[in-house]
């Protein structure tokens, strides 16, 4: 593949110009009162030492990379479904989004392909019974029933937390474990763990 | 595959990731501090290639008695200087007093092949400590 790179270095004279006029009418693109601002999504957030966005997203990236790393020089990208990630911990923590952000890495770094996970199956097979079943479609083109791929391996978790607190803090420690099952032979072929301390004072 | 031992402002390259780059890279030349950190420092930052994909290993050193933390990301480019991957979340990273810590990093994608850590220490210059423009 040809490329062609162009660097451009700075601004034109004529274009400098035109933004030096154009400084003292500018008004901004927005709606409303201002009493509600956008904040930067990746963001350290330390708000509460409660599980936030900033765990989701360090454990999402450590999981992630530590995947495609192990699994990169594999001859074929393996074909893998993602299982449960049981919450353990005393709070409520939508694990789905962690599990959604690995798969949605792990599709872009080009190193893993999914399987319709169980959460996906009713649509998947709805679909599938759509095309074949009710007469609508043409037989050319559509989907055929039993051409889905099985899953090589099974993604699957558990995060974990322990909670202290004192008179003059509180420290949460939490620990996500993440393992990958060949499902042929029921091994564990990759683990990984992520540990994230948070401590608040009083 | 032997590494080049290089120390100081020197950035360890190991196998041919960059080459045809002209001139030595330095540590600062892909650092981007966000101001001036008091006590938190860079001590070495060695990158080489594992499977295809981008390791960098960074040594923060931390030259106060007292515990320090940090932020840092990566800006993950191609070879033409193409950003190839979205930005990352800023990490916080805590730094025992007089510690030296090793960071490793993973480029998320193949097609990373450089790279600019961006740093803010907590008490720099720029964003005081207790400053709410830390990241």
């Amino acid at each position: 593949m040809n490329t062609r790179k162009t660097s451009f270095s700075s601004l034109g004279a004529a274009a400098a110009a035109a933004l030096l006029l154009s400084a003292c009418a500018t008004v901004s693109p927005t709606v409303g009162s201002g009493n509600v601002t956008y904040g930067d999504a990746k963001a350290v957030e330390q708000v509460t030492n409660q599980f936030g966005s900033t765990d989701l997203q360090m454990i999402a990236e450590t999981m992630a990379r530590s995947l495609a790393q192990s699994y990169a020089g594999a001859q074929t990208k393996p074909l893998v479904t993602i299982a449960d990630v049981k919450n353990k911990t005393s709070e409520f923590i939508d694990t789905r989004s962690i599990t959604d952000s690995i798969r949605t890495q792990l599709l872009k770094s080009g190193t893993f392909r999914f399987a319709t996970d169980i959460d996906g199956m009713k649509n998947q097979t709805d679909e599938l019974a759509r095309q074949n079943q009710s007469g609508l479609y043409k037989k050319q083109g559509s989907a055929k029933m039993g051409k889905m791929q099985g899953a090589q391996y099974r993604i699957e978790g558990n995060i974990t937390s322990i909670v202290k607190r004192n008179a003059d803090l509180t420290d949460v420690y939490y620990k996500f474990s993440l393992m990958m099952t060949d499902i042929e032979s029921g091994t564990i072929d990759w683990a990984d763990e992520k540990e994230i301390r948070k401590t608040t004072r009083r | 595959m032997k590494r080049p031992a290089l120390t100081g402002a020197a950035l360890l390259l190991a196998g041919a990731l960059f080459a045809g780059s002209a001139g030595a890279q330095t540590i600062a030349s892909k650092l981007e501090h966000m101001g001036e950190s008091s006590h938190v420092q860079v001590a070495g930052l060695i990158a080489r290639e594992r499977n295809g994909f981008l390791a960098l290993q960074m040594e923060l050193k931390n030259t106060d008695n007292e515990p320090r933390r940090v932020f840092w990301r990566v800006k993950w480019l191609d070879d033409t200087g193409f950003q190839v991957w979205d930005e990352e979340a800023w990490k916080p990273l805590l730094l025992q007093g007089s510690a030296r810590q090793n960071v490793q990093i993973a480029a998320p994608t193949p097609k990373a092949r450089d790279f600019r850590i961006q740093l803010n220490a907590e008490d720099n210059a720029l964003f005081p400590s207790g400053n709410t423009q830390n990241p």
